[in-house]
Order: structure tokens, then sequence, then C-alpha cells
């Protein structure tokens, strides 16, 4: 399930996770479609994010499909000598190859658009 | 060779929980009759320390979203030994403010372990392992041997350095090979020597063996994933210029599945420039280390 930012977060929603606070008092509980007032309890008992029924989220395009083809084997390269075990040595190294190419990705996109705007 | 880990430690002022105000909130702490305002009073006393501790309290770190306005208030929903733990670590980022190691920046160096420590507190909270906050201070001086060697021993440094660089190798297998044990060991006895609990100095000890580290397993391998993390996104640099080798049976150890990985890289992205604001800004009338 997916974990998204509040800023994503949309009326209509489903919570697939209960929402609690620091004090593990149940803000939603699972199962919940979200209105505008659970938004504002969200807001104001400062919860950064939550986990919401997957493909209720509006799901921005694949980073990995939108940066230029051949930089992104730049960075996929560079990313593979920097590990020291080969990345399939196992699933977690996968895994964690795989999230952090994407960020890179992401901060590549957004220098782009910062020095576009400039 | 000719240097041994004792060598390394021996003279570095204790700086675990007993230095400066720690001292005194501890006092307070052992006096039966203080109170958590007490308590408030003496790190009020530090305003630079009280800001510090409010600005971490209302951060993303610890989820209050601006609510805490007093230390008092900071104390009581952070939890005592929490802050204890916090400023502890805090007054020893302090103490090696002094120094500039020319292999690597102190800013890089404090922002690979402030993303270690970050890690291991998420993955812990995300293991519903209590006391979080102790994988924080274990994560934030995984690496603080590898500081001590840079700071007291530059020829060795050097001869690590230049062995480092002639081929393939983690900077670990380097320092071995010239002192004949690595930073974790250092950082080990540095710890144990500040009276540091057990859990601590054993996850600092084993980050990169973490399943020799006997009953402090889960510590060590929290430390060592999270280590792996930070490492893997790049967060700053302790000298090491590879993402080290995950130990699959201490992910295992750990228990959680491949899913939190993003959930704790997202943790780290956002938290690191607050923890850092709070941790890597020293007061000016700390005293330095003279190493």
């Amino acid at each position: 399930m997916p974990r998204i930012k509040l800023g994503l977060v949309r009326e209509g929603m489903v919570v697939t996770a209960d929402v609690k606070n620091m004090d593990n008092m149940l803000l939603i509980p699972a199962g919940c479609v979200l209105t505008e007032k659970h938004i504002h309890i969200l807001n104001a008992w400062g919860i950064s994010e939550m986990q919401v029924e997957a493909g209720a989220s509006e799901e921005a395009p694949d980073i990995l499909q939108r940066i230029p083809a051949e930089e992104l084997e730049k960075l996929r390269r560079q990313l593979t000598e920097l590990f020291w075990d080969p990345i399939d040595k196992n699933a977690v190294q996968a895994e964690t190859f795989d999230l952090v190419l994407r960020r890179k990705a992401r901060q590549t996109m957004k220098g782009k658009v910062a020095a576009n705007g400039n | 060779m000719g240097i041994s880990i004792k060598q390394f430690t021996e003279g570095v002022p204790n700086l675990g929980s007993y230095a400066g105000v720690v001292a005194q909130i501890e006092s307070v702490l052992n006096d039966s009759h203080s109170t958590l305002s007490n308590l408030g009073e003496v790190i009020e006393k530090d305003p630079e320390l009280a800001a510090r501790l409010l600005r971490l309290g209302n951060s993303a770190f610890f989820g209050f979203a601006n609510r805490l306005e007093t230390v008092s208030e900071a104390i009581s929903l952070i939890g005592i030994q929490q802050v204890l733990d916090l400023l502890a670590a805090s007054s020893v980022i302090e103490a090696f403010e002094g120094i500039s190691p020319e292999y690597v920046s102190m800013e890089s160096f404090w922002k690979h372990s402030l993303a270690c420590g970050i890690g291991a507190r998420c993955l812990a909270i995300a293991r519903q392992l209590p006391a979080a906050q102790k994988f924080f201070v274990a994560g934030l001086l995984h690496d603080l041997g590898r500081l001590v060697v840079f700071a007291r021993a530059p020829k060795q440094a050097a001869e690590i350095f230049a062995l480092y660089r002639s081929k393939r190798m983690l900077l670990r297998e380097a320092e071995r090979a010239v002192l004949g044990f690595d930073h974790a060991q250092i950082g080990e006895e540095l710890l144990r020597g500040w009276q540091y609990p057990a859990s601590l100095v054993q996850a600092v000890a084993n980050h990169h063996c973490p399943m020799a580290a006997g009953f402090y397993q889960l510590e060590s391998s929290v430390v060592h994933v999270a280590d792996y993390l930070a490492h893997a996104m790049e967060m700053g640099n302790s000298g090491e210029r590879f993402i080290p080798p995950l130990s699959v049976p201490a992910w295992e150890r750990v228990g959680l599945t491949v899913d939190v990985l993003e959930s704790v890289m997202e943790s780290i992205d956002e938290q690191i420039t607050t923890v850092q604001d709070s941790f890597v800004r020293a007061s000016s009338k700390t005293a330095k280390l003279s190493l």
C-alpha cells in the first residue's frame, strides 16, 4: 500500500491503515473515506503522511520514463559503481538500488526545472 | 601498527552523559524532589540548548507540529531519557567541532552520521522497538572512531588513505591493514569508557558485522541497515566511497519487509535539514576537544 504525503491526500480517498497520533490515539480508522473534515484533523495533528488505497492517489507518470534515456543510463552507471556488491546480489539491495535511482532521477529532473526557470 | 586502540582513546575527555549541562541535568534527576520544571530550568539556563531542543521537538523528527512552547513541555512529551540522549549526542558533535580532518569535511561526516541516526530510529519505530531514540544515538555515533583516527593519528590516516586509494577496497579494510583494527573497535572503546549502555556500545562496535553482536544483534542490525541506506542515498560521507555490503542475515534480523525502505528514505530526506540545524550548530561557549 502506498504511503503518501498529506499534501497529496484528497477527499474521497480510502484510508488503508489506522491513522494515530503520537500518543497512539486513533484519529481515523482504516477503511474510512476521507472528507474535508478528516483532512483538517490530519493537519491539526501534524500527521505528515498516511496510507491510502492504491490507485486512489493521483499518480504521476513514472520518473524513470520521464527522464531522458541517456541521463538515466548515466545515473544507473554511476550508482552501480558505488555499490560494493553486485546490484542483484539480494532482493533488498535490488530494491534499494531502484529507490535511490528514482531519487537521483527526481533530483536531476528537479534541477532541470529549476535551471529552466532561471 | 605500533599504536593501540587504548592509545587512540586515552585522553579523549569524557563526553558521554556527564558533560556540561548534561551533568547538571543528571544531578537534578538524581534529586528525588526534582520535577519536570526543575529540569526545564536547568536546560533553560542555556538558551541555545533550550532553543535547539524546542526546534527539534517541533520538527518533523518528532512530529509535534509546532505545539511545543516550553522546555518542560518538550521534556514531558519527548521523555527525560530521550532528552538526555539527545543532549549527550549533541555535546559529542560540539566537542568534535574544533577539528578539521583532511579527508572528509565535518559537515559531510555529521550529515552521514545524522542520516544513519534518523534511519535507525525510523527502522526501530517501524519494528515497534522500545526507546527508538537510543537507535538515533547509536546511528549518530557509529563512525565516531573514524573521526578519532583522523584527528589523533594523521600519519596513520594518510597511510590508510594512500592504501585505500591504491586499489578497490573498503576503507575499514584499509584501517585494519594499517592499524590492525578498525574505526568500529575504536568507537567501541571510546563509548565503553564513557559508560554508555552496552546496547549502544555493541551497536557501534558491530555495525559492520551485526551478527557477531551476540545479545545485541538486533540493535547492531538496525544500525547496519541504516548505515547502508545512508550510504546508498549518498547522504554526506564519512570517508568511505563505496556503498558497503548489506548483510542479509542482519536485514532478516531487523524483521521488516522491503516496502519499509521507501518510507525510511523519505523520512531521512524530510528530517535531515532540521536535525542538522538542531545538532550541528555549536554553541560558541562550548569547550572544544583538544585531540
